[in-house]
């Protein structure tokens, strides 16, 4: 799989409604953490071991109706730029991209379904959808766990589906939301509420960039435990933490817009940075488009109103931008690429 | 969620820490995020602490237990099937197979508590070689409870008849 391929397929996640294009919960994230049994994990096995598993997966897959449509994506055959293509469509992990010969990423053509092969447990099934859809990404996952019970899952009565690490064991899944918080996040609400999710079990933390200060203000609401609780009440845990930040967030958001002539003085700043800057580094990117999406989902008029959020988003990426011109970049060069496809990207409005 | 230091209190300090690129994160409690804080000497890496060593710290307040419960704690487990150590697992946080678990089985259910809060799954049971596992794992359980009735041990009873309570329980709701 090259870059114009991953670059024609489809992002689901990102890409919104046609009736409300933005939203606050962005995406809804479901992964399954597999291993066979017959086999030592990833960590202790041998290439021959992986290249069994891989063969084992390759027959289970290839009889499964779910992934009539799909690409096989052979890590040791893909150069650096598709493969940051495809973790910045967070289709597979970057922990991915280090790692043996034998790892495959198995990619559903409509950019909902992903599988891992050999990344720290022999499977990773992931399912990816756009706004609060965590209970239908479940369904999937759970359909896809089914579908390759044929595996023989390393499974134990007592503690569950047994993983690599014992903070993937017993359910093996991790669901999260990505979230657009810019309100509590200028109101310095963010460490409290990560402080609070902690007690429940759940982790909140920037999905892009560091902690608390996350770049364009997204966020990921995930569970930390996997034992003792359902795949689906661990999904409902999160899908309610997500709830209660939504609501939040509307709050956060109607004190600062009672400051409307500050904050909107800030989103036209940003309009007039992405449609002007000659140079744009990517924090000031993502910062300006969380604002302008700000503004949508206030329903502020201006010519910001129909800007697709989920492509210029991809885009500014630094594998997008890098793939887009066809080559590696350096830092400076990419800046400049980054201001040039943003204002192609809004010349179309 | 409990501080994975200690594993006593509830976790309210939480690190995302990235070193060279790799990122790892931790949950601490006030108390073990402070005693940490203060360890720290500019010039040395930030928090010395690996998953491995969380995990060792763990693991290190899990022998006095065995002991109490007659095991033998001189030898140090390892995996009849993969080779591993409990010492390497205590150190890297990795099990090496699915058979790790069965033998490091009497060690590992307090770091799950201590991680998860729990230390028996609930969810979906895969097939029918699991309605066997849970079948010969109550027979397991059932020979075990019966030793600790006769050798009155009935902590350890009551602890083993609530795991054979739960197990019963999933065999005919879930694969009957």
């Amino acid at each position: 799989m090259n870059a114009d391929r991953i670059l024609n397929l489809p992002v689901p996640w990102v890409e919104g409604g046609q009736e409300n294009p933005a939203d606050v919960v962005i995406s809804s994230r479901v992964r399954l953490a597999r291993n066979l049994s017959r086999y030592p994990f990833v960590n202790r096995s041998t290439p021959e071991e992986r290249a069994a598993v891989l063969e084992a997966v390759r027959r289970a897959i290839e009889a499964e109706p779910l992934f009539r449509e799909c690409a096989w994506c052979r890590l040791s055959e893909m150069d650096p730029v598709s493969k940051g293509l495809l973790v910045e469509r967070r289709l597979m992990s970057p922990a991915f991209l280090q790692g043996s010969q034998e790892r495959v990423l198995i990619l559903d053509l409509h950019g909902i379904i992903s599988v891992m092969v050999n990344e720290e447990d022999h499977l990773r099934i992931q399912v990816l959808l756009g706004r609060m859809a965590l209970c239908e990404a479940l369904r999937i996952a759970s359909a896809i766990d089914r579908a390759l019970y044929c595996l023989d899952f390393a499974f134990d009565p007592e503690f569950g589906f047994l993983t690599s690490c014992p903070t993937n064991v017993g359910t093996g899944l991790r669901a999260s939301a990505m979230l657009h918080l810019p309100a509590l996040k200028s109101s310095r609400a963010i460490p409290e509420i990560i402080a609070q999710s902690g007690r429940l079990g759940l982790v909140v933390r920037g999905a892009y960039g560091e902690g608390t200060t996350s770049a364009g203000a997204l966020y990921q609401v995930s569970n930390q435990v996997t034992l003792g609780l359902t795949p689906e009440e661990l999904t409902e845990k999160v899908q309610a933490v997500s709830s209660r930040l939504v609501e939040q967030e509307a709050r956060a958001r109607e004190a600062l817009f009672n400051g409307r002539h500050e904050l909107e003085d800030r989103i036209w700043r940003a309009w007039g940075t992405l449609l002007y800057a000659r140079r744009l580094g990517l924090a000031e990117a993502m910062e300006c488009l969380s604002l302008l999406r700000m503004a949508q989902e206030a329903g502020l008029k201006g010519p910001f109103e129909k800007l697709a959020w989920g492509p210029l988003f991809l885009a500014i990426q630094p594998a997008h931008v890098q793939a887009r011109k066809g080559r590696m970049l350096t830092e400076e060069e990419a800046e400049t690429a980054r201001a040039e496809l943003v204002r192609e990207g809004l010349g179309r409005f | 969620m409990l501080c994975e230091r200690c594993g006593k209190k509830n976790a309210e300090v939480h690190i995302r820490q990235s070193i060279q690129g790799v990122v790892s994160e931790h949950h601490l409690c006030k108390d073990c995020a402070r005693e940490l804080t203060s360890a720290w000497k500019p010039g040395s890496d930030f928090l010395e602490f690996s998953i491995g060593s969380f995990l060792e710290n763990l693991c290190k307040t899990l022998g006095p237990e065995t002991q109490q419960q007659g095991k033998a704690t001189s030898v140090v487990p390892s995996c009849p099937r993969c080779g591993l150590d409990f010492e390497i697992f205590r150190k890297t946080g990795r099990f090496g197979c699915a058979e790790c678990y069965q033998a490091f089985r009497e060690w590992i259910r307090p770091l799950f508590t201590r991680i998860h809060g729990s230390e028996t799954y609930r969810g979906p049971v895969p097939g029918t070689s699991a309605v066997h596992g849970i079948q010969d794992e109550l027979e397991r359980l059932k020979k075990q409870l019966k030793e600790a009735v006769s050798e009155e041990r009935y902590e350890m009873a009551a602890t083993l008849r609530d795991r054979i309570r739960i197990l019963e329980g999933r065999l005919p709701d879930e694969c009957g």
